[in-house]
């Protein structure tokens, strides 16, 4: 199943952060830049491992990991 | 009919704010509220050790259930930062109180999921021995094994303890139990030369996922639903962990409180902590406690108030 932007801003919007539920986001920006923390961004990976069935290593996921760079990680494993 | 008559808690009256030390972590007052939920946390004396910290909590609990030392006839303490590794900190505790030589006594090396586990072990024990009263003493003292310039932990834990008695008066009886373990985690929350380290994303992950999965799981096995249950009272890891676990079981916050902003997560006595403040509102009648942590363990059960409590409350 190939994975998009729309995908994971759609589990953005229900994180328990609310700040980030309405802004819009840019995907080759980083997330850290964006109000997404490390937190979230736990969070937004826990949700892909688990409708995806597979697993993101720490590795790919840097303070400038970005919703582009998530995208190419997803759509190459 | 055995259950949790009454609560005695201690929290150490020091505390150590997180807004202090927002320059040392770079934190900002979002963080601390909204990630951490933490806003300080409780700290011992440095003198002080679990039995102390146990000692506190029992009379807090002698004071509200009116319970004579002669009355316990079985002490359980869990802790995992015992005064020594030998001998146990029951025994310590049994000596500092002069309870009875009768009084069966024992240590439960659990974390997180320590409450959970020991109100289980010690109705089932106080039941197949027909004993009338057994305190479960929850007294694990973190800040002796924190890195203190370790942000992961050191914003987090606080000290406390609690005593629960268990009684043949009970004010809740439990239901079924649900326990879990996942060994394969065991060096993702582990103290290594007397250090505690975390590995947040792991931790995270296992109390996100397996958290909700085991509470469906204990409704089914107790033929209950996640509507009839008037609070969850999980353990207070960090308050985005909390909010995590809640919005995954799509249940109302209002009914899973988070308590842990003015004293940190104290470990197995977060539960107990809270579970005292229930005790007293009469309108929880059905409450679903569930511990999670060091491990990785979990527990969880569901507890019922009697038609005796309700009476005598009325």
């Amino acid at each position: 199943m190939k994975v998009e932007a729309k995908d994971i801003i759609a589990i953005i919007r229900k994180l328990p952060t609310p700040a980030v539920r309405t802004r819009e986001f840019v995907v080759d920006v980083p997330l850290a830049e964006q109000g997404i923390d490390s937190l979230d961004t736990m969070s937004i990976v826990l949700e892909l491992e688990d409708s995806l069935g597979i697993r993101i290593p720490d590795e790919a996921l840097d303070k400038g990991v970005t919703i582009d760079r998530l995208l190419k990680y997803l759509n190459s494993h | 009919m055995i259950g949790v008559q009454a609560v005695g808690v201690y929290i150490p009256e020091t505390r150590v704010s997180n807004y202090g030390r927002r320059g040392q972590f770079d934190l900002d007052d979002y963080f601390i509220e909204e990630k951490l939920g933490v806003a300080q946390v409780a700290v011992k004396d440095t003198s002080e050790k679990a039995s102390d910290l146990a000692l506190h909590a029992f009379k807090a609990l002698s004071q509200k259930a009116g319970l004579g030392e002669a009355a316990v006839q079985c002490l359980v303490v869990v802790t995992q930062n015992p005064d020594y590794n030998l001998p146990h900190t029951s025994a310590i505790v049994h000596g500092k109180l002069d309870l009875s030589p009768r009084c069966a006594c024992f240590d439960v090396s659990l974390g997180c999921s320590g409450f959970v586990y020991g109100l289980a072990l010690i109705e089932t024990f106080m039941e197949r021995n027909d004993f009338e009263h057994g305190v479960l003493i929850t007294a694990d003292p973190y800040s002796a094994i924190l890195d203190h310039k370790d942000k992961n932990t050191a914003l987090l834990f606080g000290d406390a303890a609690t005593a629960t008695l268990v009684s043949r008066r009970p004010a809740f009886v439990s239901g079924k139990y649900t326990f879990g373990t996942m060994g394969s985690g065991s060096e993702e929350l582990i103290c290594r030369n007397g250090v505690l380290s975390m590995r947040g994303r792991s931790v995270f992950d296992f109390a996100v996922r397996q958290v909700p999965a085991d509470i469906k799981l204990l409704l089914e096995k107790n033929c209950a639903g996640l509507n009839q249950v008037d609070r969850f009272l999980f353990h207070q890891g960090s308050k985005y962990m909390h909010q995590s676990i809640v919005a995954r079981l799509n249940i109302d916050p209002e009914r899973a409180p988070f308590a842990a902003r003015e004293y940190g997560n104290t470990v197995s006595s977060s539960i107990p902590i809270m579970l005292e403040k229930e005790l007293e509102d009469t309108n929880v009648n059905t409450i679903v406690i569930s511990g999670f942590g060091v491990g990785f363990s979990w527990a969880s059960g569901i507890l019922w108030r009697t038609d005796r409590a309700r009476h005598e409350n009325s």
